[in-house]
């Protein structure tokens, strides 16, 4: 239920200020773990603002606001998939795209495949910190504070990850093949 | 380049264009629908209407044979009655520790990609039979399979012709490949616990009042503020919960939705079917606007339609049909189909059980099932 009605003019005025002021980051956040996916990004990101508008009292002011939507559309995105009739509405919303020619999707692009790929094999708690640090530029402690855990928790999980990267036989084939590619050029200009 | 650099090159969303994702427009409507109160619905009366409805329509259909005609609504509530009659017999699901509750669903998926720049003739709508294995435990820790039963197929030859002029890029999961894909989601605290409906009233006139101010407190049934409530929502959302597997569930909120499906004006009963997966029962419709959530953009010409078998009151399939293809934009015409009758999705229920093991499909206790659906 709507926490408040017509008159609360103040507390729709700090919510219009929030969703215009986060809508971007919101949608980048969910749609860089939901890019597979892309069509469902816009039914999760009015989700997240939908619980906002009815938790706003509970919402942290200033900056805090941003990681405090970051955890909440985390906790969404664990749940999304969840269920089967979820999945019946989300045929309804793909036919409203269709219908009215919003456009999300985008066929596979091959370019970073083979990264992202690599990002999405990660255990999750290495690949949020990834992500949070590189994608969505968290500092250490803003990251630490949206997954519930200690600075050093969020340094040593990002040193894990990078580490289970450079292991991936899939990127290290890949980043050896770079560097092989470059010592050739390097040959042929030398030669 | 660094692994750092790498990574942050990686970035999916760095190319996305969030002007035209966030315009002025759609931030501003959204706003207004945030702020604004649900509209709500006077039932109590409604449902009253559809029992006595319900009544006599089961009165002509067993004492009065050859007695005026029965309308398709009232046929539609008397069986749905019927339905929540027979429902009485069905077990609350409870579960132990350590025990998991498993469903499984046969269902057609849908996607839809665009191409190059999007344009009016790089999109496509594709379709893929799935079955979906779930485990759910009370504490949160839940495990899903996920099958992929057929190629993806487009839905209209103007997709076909849109891909095929894109250079047939690949589209996920794999076009003509199926393949089996597991996801494992973590263990307990991962995520938030499961939906219980022991909280939901069983009371008809109390559920719908709840069901259209978008209280039900379900994690599924998520509300989208920018459609006001309707009759199509009202029946798809009732229709969602009965044929869920939930905690919760008793004989006593089966019947009440059952009942409120009876009360939504313009529900029509379309006589004995047989579902996707061979399960036969009786069919119902639902009113036209798709799901309800969508009649502001979409699916005008769209009803909800559902299997139930008669025998148990379990549902066996929940379908979204194209009823009245006018009805709809010429963009989904051209992308989705354009056949009256067409099945756009549907999703079988074909079994649900207690289990003692997040990979176990048949029953423990007796007492709590299986659940049996065909």
């Amino acid at each position: 239920m709507s926490a408040a009605g017509p008159d609360d003019a103040g507390r729709r005025e700090r919510f219009e200020a929030l969703y215009s002021d986060e809508y971007a980051s919101i949608y980048g956040y969910v749609y860089r773990r939901l890019h597979y996916a892309a069509s469902e990004v816009p039914d999760l990101v009015a989700e997240v603002f939908s619980v906002a508008w009815r938790r706003l009292d509970d919402l942290p002011q200033g900056g805090e606001a941003r990681l405090w939507l970051y955890g909440l559309a985390r906790h969404l995105l664990a749940n999304h998939r969840r269920g089967s009739h979820r999945r019946v509405r989300l045929m309804a919303l793909l036919r409203r795209e269709v219908s009215t020619g919003v456009t999300v999707t985008v066929a596979a692009d091959p370019g970073d495949a083979w990264l992202t790929d690599a990002i999405e094999r990660l255990p999750d708690a290495y690949r949020e910190a990834l992500r949070l640090v590189n994608w969505e530029g968290c500092s250490h402690a803003e990251a630490a504070q949206i997954l519930g855990c200690s600075v050093n928790a969020v340094a040593l999980r990002l040193h894990k990850a990078k580490a289970r990267l450079r292991e991936d036989p899939l990127v290290a084939a890949r980043l050896f093949a770079e560097r092989a590619q470059a010592a050739d050029g390097v040959r042929a200009q030398g030669s | 380049m660094d692994l750092d650099s790498r990574i942050r090159d990686a970035d999916p969303a760095k190319e996305l264009d969030f002007d035209a994702v966030a315009t002025a427009a759609a931030r501003e409507a959204h706003r207004r629908a945030i702020a604004r109160e649900h509209p709500r619905r006077g039932y109590i009366l409604g449902v009253s209407g559809a029992l006595l409805a319900a009544l006599a329509a089961v009165l002509v259909w067993l004492v009065i044979p050859g007695g005026p005609a029965v309308t398709p609504s009232s046929a539609a509530a008397a069986a749905l009655e019927s339905a929540a009659r027979a429902t009485q017999n069905a077990p609350t699901l409870k579960l132990g520790a350590g025990q998991y509750l498993y469903s499984e669903v046969n269902t057609l998926a849908g996607n839809y990609y665009t191409f190059g720049n999007g344009g009016p003739d790089q999109r496509a709508y594709v379709e893929q039979q799935q079955t979906i294995q779930i485990w759910e435990a009370a504490d949160g820790s839940e495990r899903e399979v996920w099958t992929y039963d057929t190629p993806q197929t487009f839905a209209t030859p103007a997709g076909s012709r849109a891909w095929a002029d894109a250079g047939e890029p690949q589209i996920t999961p794999p076009s003509n490949t199926p393949t089996g894909q597991e996801v494992e989601y973590g263990g307990p605290g991962v995520l938030t616990p499961p939906d219980d409906l022991s909280r939901l009233p069983d009371d008809p006139a109390a559920l719908t009042a709840l069901i259209d101010a978008n209280e039900t407190g379900l994690s599924e049934i998520t509300s989208d503020p920018t459609v006001p409530v309707s009759a199509a929502y009202t029946f798809s959302t009732a229709a969602r919960i009965l044929a869920t597997p939930a905690f919760g569930s008793s004989p006593a909120l089966r019947a009440a939705l059952y009942e409120v499906l009876a009360a939504v004006p313009g529900v029509e009963l379309r006589g004995t079917a047989i579902d996707n997966s061979g399960g036969r029962g009786i069919e119902i419709a639902g009113p036209l606007g798709g799901d309800g959530y969508s009649q502001a953009g979409g699916d005008a010409g769209v009803r909800d339609e559902v299997i139930i078998d008669p025998t148990n009151g379990t549902v066996l399939e929940l379908a979204q049909v194209l009823a009245d293809p006018a009805l709809e934009t010429a963009r989904f015409v051209k992308y989705i189909g354009d056949t009256r009758g067409q099945l756009l999705d549907w999703t079988d229920y074909i079994a649900s059980a207690v289990v003692d093991s997040p990979s176990a499909t048949t029953v423990s206790p007796p007492a709590n099932g299986p659940i049996k659906h065909k």
